[in-house]
């Protein structure tokens, strides 16, 4: 069984819990803390001994309020203490009082706000493109704000011996978080040791949380100089966590006489929330995806964070890019209507590198095109999308319909690499080298030594299959070094793309060195390998500024098939198709069994569940969360992968998070008839399309 | 007696235990800190996710919904009581061989749920297995791979027969 | 800590006079709604009220009786045994609701008088129960009485318990019907679900009852009479024309039983759509039947 980091902490230790604003915005004007009994201690913003904001991967947050508060739930005061019955006494009789302001209450993006960061990218002459249009076609897409729902409540366990901290945290960077709470305390990195606890289903909102939280135990610890344990419970973790953030994209096309696309405006509006990043990768990422998988001669488009006043946001999968080709795949489900061509047939016209006119296979991207063609093959998309299509016209009004409503959705996305080496790197601290080390010892067992934690990506497994592998050594005698600050070398932050183009070739080159040593000298041998991350980062940018198409770009083409019953509107998934190029393969089991899962869960964030939690002083809140699907709910789920034994290995875990919400949603339009522009998708969306 | 402590007696993993604690402790931290039986866990605190199922007198509950003074006489088998059952030895293994579970924190709760099932039924079909889990919520999606290691763990009785 | 005190009654008698002198105690039989209303932000323990009586020992209160006209089940008895019954002794349009409350686990402990007796009103089953005129008894230590499910419930959704009451027992009739349907939309997914409960006897191509009602909304059961009157002895299958008059009616019905708002608007049009859906089921039966 797997320790967690709830399953960590003596029973010695005291335990901590949060103050946490019940108003959502204000100026404090009193915050009065009661007498607080022997053996019970305290932390405000004015004690924190270094940086009083939290930074991690480019967002920012105070670990704690200080004189005003921004969001509901917004951390002020931390307490410890031996009896979690009495802290939540304390916490109760904590005086606080605020010049309420009334948060601005946005219906979407699109009011007037205060703009953050801008990012522009254009080619061509749009101006003129738009001027010589024979159609302008526009739309807007909105991907909605959502919270990341996962069982595992976070947590951390910290000890301050007086010299030193030690600190367990489920978190995906050990090293991230190390130099975080350096900064927090104003310590040494040789004072801090964070031993990483493995982390449940991992990524999304839980990075800045899991610093945060940690942080704060670590501060915890550092003033009552005693071992603290500190987890949110369900309510606090769920409610008031980062967010994934809103966005609005207004899409807006030229087309020429015979329908192809000759100029792409894109307008990006992102909800910062009220801390909002000021170097936002999730933003850049947006802006680069605008125009998806297709290429178009012009192209302009501009990226905004607005400062909101919604809670803030963090680090999700894919950020940026899944809502940026959800809006550019569904955009063009209106231009292939306006070309009167299936979806397969308008993608694969439209991939070339300047547009139709130019010539159809130019500059096509062969690994793209064939995902395309076997995802339609496979799925038999063909057929069913003129069938569907037939019943479609045939069709009075679906609410009347007597039979369910089906239609079938395609998709087409790549994984970029270079955003992989970008993500959470931290503004604040260059960490430019990955290093990895491997440890020969006798009776032929092999350590490996990276900072990569488990995090449910079986980035473990992938390790010791390919360490068996190479060496011709016994799987169970491979293992990996818990991952612990003081043990093991810096490979970066944990992701499963990081791991496969980063981590897997240093592994590789590190058996290597090990194979050649092997035959000089005994038993224990350590190799070490690292790289530079400037090496990797190679020059993407076309002519067209986009990051798509480069080698290392792994791709997916996704077909969704949905039932939707007429009387509730309620969809069933009848089946998912991706096909996925991604490369030479590691593990083909794990491989298949993230992409099956990640489906899932992308599945899951089409549609909506609402959370019900109370909150501890007593008030009933909802939230809009992921639907996680039972085990009866699970569609066939087809994954096809197309394996080549040459070129660099890929990352492919946002593959579904980007395909599948597009497909889904292009398939729900096909069912229904009507133009829905927004995920997740719910029955009262399909209802309020109905009657527009 | 004082109204904030109760006496408790009950069966835990096949043992007579006695406790005293306020009759409103939830069952998942009499488990959890009581007993130090770490394999239950705390998802939803709703009874919706399924991570701290255990057996009571033979069927699954949610011990995040289950207050002490409904335990007395009753008889409580957690994961790890579940585990040393021989007769869930070739599920444990089956998981082990495909690799079940992603970040294992739904694991225990599943396997309490199909312990549960393969107490009333010996070689369930795929159907029965995915409505045992139900109640089983998995946030790395992995159900298919739990129904097929509870397949191969059958298919495998059948080959062999059983202990 | 507050101090709870906690009463484990064995018999009904003995229930009754408990309550009798404690009016002020928690009734907990399965107790899966109430713990999720109890609960604190430390969440270790349950923040109950001083007295708590606790009906799981109670004889009473967990058996299942049987007769030909009645089923009696207790009202402390768990859901996954009164599912055991199966479908063909439980009336089909109740067993569905039953089976899909919560997940298995909850149903081992959630019991059909929590059900009835949620706060809310909002319980599954109670579309279902009124549709069939179940009858529940409910007993004081001195007193017996027997009330509908309509009865029962308050428009403003709140259980019509007289002081020192309790629900005891639940009377289903085992009564045939020609057709019975449950549907429920929105589950897991939503905060609010809506359910249809409906059922209808048509023997010799007329209608001679027909039952139905919404759950979920402002009334929390909601029946509409007059609907139901016009389709007594309506000839079958029915009309187009009659179904779009009835949805009339219904519509006016519906009038005030939803907020202004997308969901409130989704849940009167999906309303709709159940009735008429559940009219071309009948429509549709009864072919099957000539």
């Amino acid at each position: 069984m797997q320790t967690f980091i709830h399953d960590i902490g003596p029973k010695r230790a005291l335990r901590g819990i949060v103050y946490r604003s019940p108003f959502r915005k204000g100026k404090i004007t009193r915050l009065r803390v009661p007498a607080l009994p022997k053996g019970y201690s305290c932390v405000q913003a004015r004690d924190i001994p270094g940086k009083s904001i939290l930074t991690c991967a480019g967002y920012s947050l105070p670990i704690l309020g200080k004189s005003e508060v921004r969001y509901l739930g917004e951390p002020l005061i931390l307490f410890c203490g031996p009896d979690p019955e009495v802290l939540a006494e304390i916490c109760a009789s904590v005086e606080l009082k605020l010049k309420e302001e009334s948060p601005v209450e946005y219906k979407d993006l699109s009011g007037p706000y205060r703009e953050g960061q801008i990012i522009n990218v254009a080619y061509g002459d749009v101006d003129l493109a738009f001027n010589l249009a024979d159609q302008i076609v526009e739309g807007e897409y909105r991907t909605a704000r959502r919270e990341h729902f996962y069982p595992d409540t976070q947590g951390a366990v910290a000890d301050w011996d007086g010299k030193n901290l030690s600190l367990y945290a489920a978190t995906q960077d050990p090293f991230g978080l190390r130099s975080a709470i350096c900064r927090c305390l104003d310590l040494a990195p040789r004072k801090v040791r964070v031993i990483a606890v493995p982390v449940g289903n991992s990524m999304e909102g839980k990075l800045l949380s899991s610093f945060l939280v940690a942080a704060q135990a670590s501060l915890l610890a550092y003033t009552a100089a005693k071992q603290v344990v500190l987890i949110y419970n369900r309510e606090e973790d769920l409610l008031f966590s980062p967010k994934s953030p809103e966005f609005l994209i207004r899409q807006q096309t030229a087309l020429d006489r015979e329908g192809g696309a000759i100029a792409v405006r894109v307008q990006i509006f992102m909800d910062g929330g009220c801390y909002p990043p000021k170097d936002c990768e999730a933003l850049r990422q947006a802006v680069h995806s605008a125009w998806g998988a297709y290429r178009v001669p012009n192209m302009e488009v501009t990226g905004r964070t607005l400062v909101t006043d919604f809670p803030p946001i963090g680090s999700f999968r894919a950020s940026g890019r899944a809502q940026a080709i959800f809006a550019a795949e569904l955009h063009s489900s209106r231009l292939e209507e306006i070309a009167q061509l299936d979806p397969y047939t308008w993608k694969k016209e439209n991939l070339v590198e300047t547009g139709r006119k130019e010539g159809r296979n130019k500059g096509l991207r062969p690994m793209a095109l064939t995902v395309l063609e076997e995802a339609t093959r496979i799925s038999d998309f063909t057929r069913k999308y003129s069938a569907y299509s037939a019943v479609k016209k045939r069709r009075k009004t679906i609410d009347q319909a007597a039979y369910p409503l089906r239609g079938i959705g395609m998709s087409l996305a790549s994984q970029d690499a270079e955003g992989i080496l970008e993500c959470l790197h931290s503004i604040e601290e260059t960490r430019n080298t990955c290093t990895l080390k491997l440890v020969l010892e006798r009776g032929k067992r092999v350590r490996i030594f990276t900072s990569f934690v488990d995090c449910g990506m079986g980035i473990h497994a992938l390790f010791i299959h390919r360490v068996a592998l190479l060496l011709d050594l016994d799987p169970s005698k491979i293992s990996v070094q818990p991952v612990d600050t003081q043990e093991v070398p810096d490979t970066g932050p944990t992701t499963l793309a990081r791991a496969v183009t980063v981590g897997l070739p240093l592994l590789e080159q590190c058996c290597q060195n090990l194979q050649k040593k092997r035959k000089t000298a005994t038993a224990p041998i350590e190799v070490r390998r690292s790289v530079s991350l400037d090496k990797l980062r190679a020059p993407r940018r076309g002519k067209d500024k986009s990051r798509d198409g480069g080698a290392e770009s792994a791709w997916a083409a996704t077909v969704v098939e949905v039932e939707l019953d007429p009387v509730s509107f309620q969809s069933i998934c009848r089946g998912v198709w991706l096909v996925v190029e991604t490369g030479t393969i590691a593990h083909r089991k794990v491989t298949l069994q993230i992409l099956e899962g990640e489906t899932l869960r992308a599945l899951g964030s089409s549609q909506l569940q609402e959370y019900r939690g109370t909150t501890s002083d007593g008030r009933k809140l909802c939230s809009n969360t992921d639907l996680i699907p039972g085990a009866e709910q699970v569609p066939e789920i087809q994954v096809h992968l197309l394996e080549t034994q040459e070129g660099p290995m890929k990352g492919y875990e946002q593959l579904p998070h980007l395909g599948v919400p597009p497909a889904y949603a292009a398939a729900v339009c096909q069912a229904t008839g009507l133009y829905v522009d927004q995920v997740p998708i719910t029955e009262e969306v399909i209802q309020q399309c109905l009657e527009m | 007696m004082p109204g904030n402590v109760i006496k408790l007696r009950f069966t835990l993993n096949e043992k007579q235990v006695l406790l005293q604690c306020h009759p409103g402790t939830r069952l998942l931290d009499i488990l959890r800190h009581d007993f130090g039986l770490e394999g239950t866990r705390e998802g939803c605190s709703q009874g919706e996710c399924g991570a701290c199922l255990v057996l009571m007198n033979g069927l699954s509950v949610n011990s995040c919904l289950v207050p002490a003074f409904a335990l007395a006489d009753s008889e409580i088998l957690s994961i790890e009581g579940i585990l040393s059952l021989k007769s869930f030895t070739d599920i444990r293994k089956s998981f082990a061989d495909i690799q079940a579970y992603r970040c294992g924190f739904c694991s225990s709760g599943m396997q309490v749920a199909l312990a549960a099932l393969l107490l009333t039924k010996r070689e369930p079909n795929a159907d029965e297995i995915r409505r045992a889990l139900s109640g089983n919520l998995c946030a790395c999606g992995s159900y298919n791979g739990v129904v097929e290691a509870v397949l191969q763990s059958s298919s495998r009785k059948r080959r062999y027969g059983r202990r | 800590m507050k101090e709870v005190r906690v009463f484990r009654p064995k018999s009904l008698g003995g229930t009754l006079r408990l309550y009798t002198r404690n009016p002020d105690s928690l009734l907990y039989a399965g107790g899966t709604e109430i713990v999720r209303r109890v609960q604190r932000g430390s969440g270790r323990v349950f923040a109950f009220p001083q007295k708590v009586i606790y009906l799981g020992n109670v004889q009473e209160l967990n058996r299942i009786s049987r007769s030909q006209r009645y089923l009696d089940i207790g009202s402390a008895l768990d859901l996954s045994r009164i599912l055991k019954l199966g479908r063909n002794v439980l009336p089909p349009v109740l067993f569905e609701p039953l089976s899909g409350i919560a997940t298995p686990a909850v149903r081992n402990l959630a019991t059909l008088g929590g059900n009835i007796c949620v706060r809310s009103c909002r319980g599954d089953s109670l579309p279902a129960l009124s549709v069939i005129d179940a009858q529940l008894e409910l007993r004081t230590a001195g007193s017996t009485r027997w009330t509908t499910v309509g009865s029962f419930v308050s428009q403003r959704g709140r259980p019509q318990l007289r002081p020192g009451e309790i629900l005891t027992r639940i009377r289903v009739p085992l009564e045939e019907w020609d057709f019975a349907l449950f549907r429920k939309v929105g589950g897991r997914r939503r905060r609010r679900t809506l359910s249809f409960a409906g059922v209808a006897r048509f023997p010799k191509g007329s209608i001679e009852v027909l039952h139905f009602c919404l759950g979920g909304l402002k009334t929390p059961v909601l029946r509409v009479p007059g609907l139901e009157s016009r389709l007594k002895n309506a000839s079958i299958p029915v009309s187009t024309k009659l179904i779009d008059s009835l949805l009339a009616d219904l519509d006016a019905a519906l009038g005030s039983e939803v907020e202004d708002s997308p969901e409130g608007r989704y849940r009167k049009a999906t309303a709709r759509r159940l009735f008429r859906w559940f009219m071309e089921k009948v429509n549709s039966r009864s072919l099957e039947m000539l």
